[in-house]
C-alpha cells in the first residue's frame, strides 16, 4: 500500500498535512478507514516514513535538469552551425548511384 | 470418251481419299478440278467441308504465330496474327471468344509499352514531370506497380516530394501487407528515392530506416546517411522542453543512437546518449506514476550510468514492487535491495541521525523479508530468502569492518551488484587489506569468496545446490589468474561434493577430497567442524570415514584430523569385533595404531586395556581348561591388570564348583583341590578362595 497515494499527498507533506489528509480521506471514503489509519501511521513515524519514501517516491527532477542542461550545452557548440545550414534539409540532393542506367 | 471418264474417276477417287484422310487442303483442290467438270451437289457439299476445315487449320496456325510473337515481345505482329485468326475462326461452331480478349489485352499492352517508351524518352531528356505523368498513365492502364514506382521516382527528381511519397507509400503498404521481404517491383532505386522523399518531408528517421535496407558502400551515400542523421538529431533536439509523445520520441532517440553507433558518428553519439538518458528518465517517471513497473527494468538496464545511486535505488524499488505480484522478481530484487539500502548516498536521505538511519535500514530489510515470506513457496522464494540471509550478514560485516578500517570507501554492495557494476575487484582488494579484522580465516575467505569469480558457485553451495556449484566452478577457466578466494571456494565445493558422494555410497568418493588438505590448511575451522562431525558419527559410513581420514591424515598430519582418525579407527575396530569380523589380536593391533596416531585418545586406550585383559584372560582360561594350573597362575600373577587376577579366581571358583559336583572319589577331589590351592597361593595367598579350599580340604580330611 502506497500511503502517499492513499492520503493523496506529496512527499513533502508535514505531520499537520498528513492528519488533515487523513480526515479528508475519511470523508471521501475512497479508501477504507483502516487503510487511511495505516497510511497515516506509516507517515507519522519517522523511520516508517523514510521507508515509505524510499519505496514509493521517485523524484527525478534534479537528474532530469542535469541532463537537460547537458543536452542544451552539447547543442550550443560551433560545429552545430553547419547543421543549421541544412537543418531544413534543403541542401539534400538526390544521388544517382541507385539509378538503373547509372553505370551507362 | 472412256479415257476421259477414267481420268475424272481417278481424280475423284484421289480427292475422296484425301478427304477421308483429313487432308482437306489437297482434297479441296482435287474437288475443285472435278466440280468444274461434273458440277455435282455432293461435291459442292464436300468442297464446303474442305473449305471450313482449311480455314480452321489456318486460323489455329495464326494463333500459334500470335503466341510466338507475344513471347518475342513483338506486340504489333502478335495483334495482326490474332486479328487474322479471329476472321478465319468466326464460324459459330468455331467461336473462340478468348481471341477477342487477347487482342484487347495486347492492344492495351502495346499502348502502355508505347507510353512507357515515351516516358523513358521524356525521362532521358530530364522532363521528369512529363515522364512521371506518362509512367503513371502506363501504370494506371496496366495496373503495374513497376510503372507507378518509376513515376514516383520521376516525381522525386521533379521535386514533387509529397506526391512521390504518397505513391510510394500506397505501393509500399500494398506490397508489404503480409511480410516485410523486399521483392519486385520494389528494388534499390525505389527504396532510395522513397527514403529521399521522406527525408525531404522531414521524416528523417523513417528515411534512414528505409535506407538501412540498402546494401551499398558508396561514400556519397554514406555521407548522405550522416547528413540525414544530423537532420534527424537536430529535429529531435527541437523537441526538448516541448510536449511530445514520450514513447515515440524515446524510441526515435534510441534508434538514432543505435544508427550513430553503426555509422561511427562520434559527433552525435555522446549527444544522443545524453538525450536518450533524458527521455528515458521522463519515460521512467511516467511509467512509475502509472504504476507500470514491468516496463521500467529494461529502461534502467540501458542507462549508461548504471552504477549511479539514483539508478540503483530505482532498480531496488522497482523490483520490490514487481516481486509483490510475481516471485520471479525476488532474485533481481535481492541484487539491488541491500546495495541500495547500504548505499551511502541513498541511506543519507533516510535521516541525518545515524541511529535512525540504521533503524530505517533494518526496517527495509524486514520489509524485504516480509515480501519474500508472503510469496508461495517456490525455488525463487527459497533462493531469495537464502540470498537475503547471506547478503545481510555480508553487508553487516563489511559495513562494520570498512567503517573502522576503510572509511573512505563508500560503496558497500552485494556481490551480484558488484559484479554487474565492475566493483568486485575493488571490494576484493579492500577485503584483502582488512584481513586482520575478520574473526578467522574462514570468515575472511568466505566473504572474499562471494565477491570472487567463484561467487555464484558459493551461492549455489549455500543454497544446497552442490552440483550446480560444481558446474559453476568448472566453468571458471583454470588458466585465469588464481586467487585465494577462488581456490577456497573450489576446495569447499569439492569437499561438500565428496561428503554427498559418501552419503550416496559412491565408490570413487576419495577423488573429491584432493583439495581438502589445502582447504583445511587455509580454513582450520572447517577442519575442526569436520573432525568433530567424524567423532560424533556412529553410522554405517564408519569404514568410508576411516579410509577418508587416513587419506587426509597422510596429506596433513594435523591435530583434529589425527584425533578424528584415531577415534574412528577405534570405533571401526569395535564395530568389526562386535560383528565377529575381528579377533582380539587384530583389535589390539588396530588400537595400538590408533594410539600411535593420537596418543591422547582415551577411548582407544581404554578399549586397548579391555582388549588386553580379554586376551590374557583367554590364555589363562585356555591353560586352566587344559589343567595347566601353574601356567595359568603364573600368567595371572604376571598380569599388569588386576582384572585378569579377578577373572583367574572367577575361573578358579568355577573349577571348585565343578570338582564338588563331579562325583569323583574324595581322594581325587582332594588332589585336584590341592593343585588348585597351590596355584591360587602363587597368585594371591590372601584371596578368600584360598581359605575356601583350605576349609574344604580340612572338612574332607576329617572324613
Amino acid at each position: 500500500m502506497n500511503p502517499f497515494k492513499v492520503l493523496n499527498i506529496n512527499r513533502h507533506a508535514v505531520n499537520k498535512e498528513i492528519i488533515q489528509a487523513a480526515a479528508r480521506g475519511m470523508r471521501e471514503k475512497k479508501y477504507s478507514a483502516r487503510e487511511i489509519a495505516q497510511a497515516q501511521k506509516m507517515l507519522l513515524d519517522p523511520v516508517s516514513r523514510a521507508c515509505q519514501e524510499f519505496l514509493y517516491v521517485v523524484d527525478l527532477t534534479q537528474a532530469k535538469e542535469r541532463l537537460f542542461q547537458q543536452v542544451r550545452k552539447s547543442s550550443d557548440g560551433p560545429e552545430d552551425l553547419e547543421d543549421l545550414e541544412i537543418s531544413d534539409g534543403s541542401q539534400l540532393r538526390y544521388l544517382t548511384i541507385f539509378d538503373k542506367n547509372h553505370d551507362h | 470418251m472412256a479415257k476421259k471418264k477414267s481420268k475424272i474417276d481417278t481424280t475423284l477417287t484421289r480427292a475422296e481419299k484425301l478427304f477421308n484422310a483429313g487432308n482437306f487442303l489437297l482434297a479441296e483442290r482435287e474437288f475443285e478440278k472435278i466440280q468444274k467438270k461434273l458440277n455435282r451437289n455432293d461435291i459442292t457439299e464436300k468442297l464446303e467441308i474442305c473449305r471450313k476445315e482449311t480455314r480452321t487449320i489456318k486460323g489455329k496456325d495464326l494463333v500459334k504465330q500470335g503466341h510466338k510473337a507475344v513471347n518475342s515481345n513483338k506486340l504489333p505482329e502478335a495483334i495482326a496474327c490474332f486479328q487474322e485468326a479471329e476472321k478465319l475462326l468466326n464460324d459459330p461452331w468455331l467461336t473462340e471468344p478468348w481471341i477477342t480478349d487477347k487482342i484487347k489485352e495486347l492492344t492495351h499492352q502495346l499502348t502502355c509499352h508505347n507510353m512507357d517508351a515515351k516516358a523513358q524518352e521524356a525521362q532521358a531528356s530530364c522532363d521528369y514531370l512529363k515522364a512521371a505523368d506518362l509512367y503513371l498513365k502506363a501504370g494506371g492502364k496496366k495496373g503495374g506497380q513497376g510503372s507507378l514506382l518509376k513515376s514516383a521516382i520521376c516525381l522525386v527528381k521533379a521535386e514533387r516530394y509529397d506526391q512521390a511519397a504518397a505513391i510510394f507509400q500506397t505501393s509500399f503498404q500494398t506490397s508489404f501487407q503480409t511480410s516485410f521481404q523486399i521483392s519486385a517491383p520494389w528494388d534499390d532505386p525505389a527504396l532510395y528515392y522513397y527514403g529521399f522523399a521522406l527525408a525531404k518531408k522531414k521524416k528523417y528517421s523513417e528515411a534512414l530506416k528505409l535506407w538501412e535496407k540498402l546494401d551499398h558502400d558508396d561514400k556519397a551515400f554514406a555521407e548522405q546517411n550522416r547528413q540525414v542523421l544530423s537532420l534527424a538529431c537536430s529535429a529531435l533536439y527541437n523537441t526538448l522542453g516541448k510536449e511530445v509523445d514520450i514513447h515515440g520520441v524515446h524510441n526515435e532517440a534510441d534508434y538514432l543512437l543505435g544508427l550513430a553507433n553503426t555509422l561511427g558518428d562520434k559527433r552525435w553519439i555522446p549527444r544522443l546518449e545524453i538525450l536518450c538518458a533524458y527521455y528515458k528518465l521522463i519515460l521512467i517517471e511516467t511509467l512509475w506514476a502509472q504504476e507500470k513497473f514491468a516496463a521500467i527494468p529494461d529502461l534502467l538496464l540501458q542507462m549508461t550510468a548504471f552504477n549511479d545511486p539514483m539508478i540503483l535505488g530505482l532498480n531496488a524499488k522497482t523490483y520490490f514492487n514487481l516481486s509483490r505480484e510475481q516471485s520471479k522478481f525476488l532474485e533481481p530484487m535481492m541484487t539491488f535491495w541491500l546495495s541500495a539500502i547500504y548505499s551511502k548516498e541513498i541511506s543519507a536521505k533516510f535521516s541525518d541521525n545515524p541511529d535512525t538511519r540504521q533503524k530505517v535500514q533494518h526496517q527495509l530489510i524486514r520489509l524485504a523479508e516480509q515480501n519474500i515470506h508472503c510469496q508461495q513457496d517456490s525455488q525463487d522464494t527459497d533462493h531469495a530468502a537464502s540470498y537475503l540471509a547471506i547478503e545481510k550478514k555480508l553487508l553487516t560485516d563489511l559495513s562494520a569492518i570498512f567503517q573502522k578500517h576503510a572509511p573512505a570507501f563508500d560503496q558497500i554492495c552485494t556481490p551480484q551488484y558488484a559484479s554487474i557494476c565492475g566493483l568486485s575487484d575493488t571490494l576484493l582488494k579492500l577485503i584483502k587489506q582488512s584481513k586482520p579484522y575478520f574473526k578467522d580465516p574462514e570468515h575472511y575467505l568466505e566473504t572474499g569468496g562471494y565477491y570472487s569469480k567463484a561467487g555464484k558457485a558459493l551461492y549455489a553451495l549455500k543454497t544446497h545446490d552442490v552440483k550446480k556449484a560444481m558446474t559453476l566452478i568448472e566453468s571458471i577457466e583454470l588458466s585465469s589468474q588464481r586467487d585465494e578466494f577462488t581456490d577456497y571456494v573450489r576446495g569447499l565445493v569439492q569437499f561438500e561434493l565428496g561428503q554427498v558422494a559418501i552419503e550416496n555410497h559412491e565408490k570413487e568418493y576419495l577423488q573429491y577430497f584432493a583439495l581438502t588438505p589445502k582447504l583445511f590448511e587455509s580454513a582450520p575451522s572447517i577442519e575442526k567442524r569436520f573432525s568433530d562431525k567424524m567423532i560424533q558419527s556412529v553410522d554405517d559410513q564408519m569404514i568410508l570415514y576411516e579410509k577418508l581420514l587416513m587419506f587426509l591424515h597422510k596429506e596433513r598430519e594435523s591435530g583434529p584430523i589425527a584425533e578424528a582418525l584415531s577415534f574412528v579407527m577405534t570405533q571401526s575396530a569395535i564395530m568389526k569385533y562386535n560383528r565377529g569380523n575381528m579377533t582380539n589380536k587384530q583389535m589390539k593391533v588396530s588400537l595400538e595404531k590408533a594410539l600411535i596416531i593420537s596418543p591422547d585418545n582415551e577411548y582407544a586406550r581404554h578399549t586397548l586395556k579391555q582388549t588386553l585383559i580379554d586376551l590374557e584372560t583367554d590364555i589363562i582360561f585356555d591353560a586352566m581348561t587344559k589343567n595347566k594350573l601353574n601356567k595359568a597362575a603364573r600368567l595371572a600373577s604376571q598380569s599388569a591388570h588386576p582384572e585378569v587376577c579377578d577373572r583367574y579366581f572367577e575361573f578358579g571358583e568355577e573349577i571348585i564348583d565343578q570338582i564338588a559336583g563331579s562325583g569323583l572319589d574324595l581322594g581325587f577331589q582332594k588332589i585336584n583341590l590341592l593343585e588348585l590351592l597351590n596355584s591360587f597361593m602363587m597368585v594371591d595367598p590372601d584371596h578368600p578362595l584360598v581359605a575356601t579350599i583350605e576349609s574344604k580340604l580340612s572338612f574332607m580330611g576329617d572324613k
